[in-house]
């Protein structure tokens, strides 16, 4: 079988490297395992239910917040909107045939996105600059997330802790935000990690 | 597809994988500018259809496989799908597995050849695109790109960006055809209006040309004998060498091109500073009756 290839292969260490100290912000990839859409209607929360109870979400959640459930997390991304990310495809895909298809399409989205990891004490400052959100923690609280723009490339920010990001980004443009991101967290040191 | 104005926004492919569930391919440059207008209708003047659209485009990548040897050589990749003529038309498509990794191959065709296009999970892509290449020797198989393409879509007569350029109807692009006459659709009306339907409007035409230089885009057509001022007839919209013809060749639009087929008029290129003696032809200079690409 041929073998996946992340689209942040060619910016990425084969091996995770020791962090120097004094590393502001650590940048390294969260590989995707399995992310699945449902979008719906009127009767869109009924239909998404039965999935989302078979993996351990309490429910949709509001906008901004995210449910996490074992290996997985939900993000409400519209009204009408979930995407959830699973550890096992084979369990998200199992769910996901729970979804009642008359009032809820599912969509199978796992090569659409590298997920980029920011770690450190400085990535709370390098997303000021490259977003226009207010990623303050008492804007933007651990267990938020935001769909936003980072040099023109549409991006969903999950923030896990207070120095600990998440940020789903469209493969066709990983690349090119990876580089902007680096370049903007030169004079904050910057430390280049390996795939987790 | 249409703007609400009658003239062409787009065209595309699109499959249906399943009762509720379809896949569309549109132009690389106007794939925003559909899914918004998609989007815009599903969520102002549509919103009974009870339909989402979601772009797909990071989630699968797309190579074409085109040539006389390319339904051999992907017979020889795939073991669970029948790719023969009469199990896979033209405008059809399959579910297969290359190397463990599923995927889907439509046979559909932009170079007039035999052709198919393989949709990979955009993670496998590149692993794909290596084990084609690595077993393609023995098929003759070689990388094409853009500029290829470009020239055996105008050797074929299929339009693209340069003739969907905001000014053409179906009926321009000689695709009259396509549109239903059984239901109604955005631009069905208007597409109707007395200036659209004009018979002397600019259509699709191909030129050829027995200069060693080849034909400029943008070049204004002017009858072969008169005066060269205004806005002539047409224009030059696409131009490539063609090898299977051995000459220079171009699409155009013309004043009653359809009807103009053999005449010798001139295109102009006033930037350049050149004047090119061309034939009116057929836009579909090579393989006309299809049989290359439904065989």
């Amino acid at each position: 079988m041929v073998e996946f290839r992340s689209a942040l292969a060619s910016r990425l260490p084969a091996d995770a490297q020791h962090v120097p100290p004094g590393t502001g912000v650590t940048l390294g990839e969260s590989r995707i395992a399995a992310l699945g859409q449902i979008a719906g209607w009127e009767s869109f929360e009924a239909a998404a239910a039965p999935a989302l109870s078979q993996l351990g979400l309490s429910g949709l959640g509001d906008f901004h917040r995210v449910q996490t459930g074992q290996d997985c997390v939900a993000y409400r991304t519209a009204p009408d909107r979930i995407v959830i990310r699973h550890s096992d495809p084979r369990i998200l895909n199992a769910a996901l045939t729970e979804v009642n298809s008359n009032i809820a399409t599912v969509l199978d989205q796992s090569h659409s996105r590298s997920c980029f990891t920011l770690k450190g004490p400085a990535t709370e400052d390098l997303l000021s600059r490259v977003a226009t959100l207010d990623f303050h923690p008492r804007a933007f609280p651990p267990g938020s997330f935001a769909q936003t723009g980072i040099h023109h490339v549409a991006v969903l920010i999950h923030r896990l802790a207070d120095e600990y990001f998440d940020i789903l980004v469209p493969v066709t443009w990983a690349a090119s935000t990876f580089d902007y991101l680096r370049n903007n967290a030169q004079s904050s040191g910057f430390h280049v990690g390996g795939e987790t | 597809m249409l703007r609400e104005d009658g003239i062409v926004l787009d065209d595309g492919v699109t499959a249906r994988l399943g009762e509720h569930d379809y896949f569309m391919s549109t132009t690389t440059a106007n794939a925003a500018k559909v899914l918004a207008f998609g989007e815009q209708l599903l969520q102002t003047s549509w919103r009974e259809l009870k339909v989402h659209v979601t772009s797909q485009t990071d989630n699968w990548a797309a190579i074409a496989v085109a040539g006389p040897n390319a339904r051999a050589f992907l017979s020889r990749l795939t073991t669970d799908c029948d790719l023969s003529a009469g199990a896979l038309p033209n405008n059809h498509w399959t579910h297969a597995t290359v190397e463990d990794v599923a995927l889907r191959i439509h046979r559909m065709s932009f170079s007039g050849e035999l052709a198919y296009e393989i949709y990979i999970p955009s993670g496998y892509a590149h692993g794909i695109w290596q084990h084609l290449i690595d077993t393609g020797v023995e098929f003759g198989l070689a990388p094409y790109g853009t500029e290829a393409m470009g020239t055996l879509r105008i050797e074929k007569g299929h339009v693209a960006g340069p003739e969907l350029d905001g000014r053409t109807t179906l009926g321009d692009l000689g695709l009259a055809a396509m549109a239903s006459t059984k239901k109604p659709f955005i631009g069905s009306v208007t597409m109707k209006r007395e200036g659209l339907t004009d018979p002397a409007r600019p259509c699709l035409v191909g030129l050829t040309s027995e200069a060693d230089e080849g034909l400029k885009s943008g070049a204004i057509l002017f009858p072969a004998q008169g005066e060269t001022k205004g806005h002539g007839q047409g224009w030059v919209s696409s131009t490539t060498y063609s090898p299977a013809l051995r000459k220079n060749i171009a699409l155009g639009f013309l004043v009653n091109g359809s009807t103009r087929h053999g005449e010798t008029i001139r295109a102009v290129n006033f930037l350049g500073g050149r004047t090119d003696s061309v034939t009116v032809v057929s836009p579909h200079f090579y393989d006309p009756e299809g049989a290359r690409q439904s065989g």
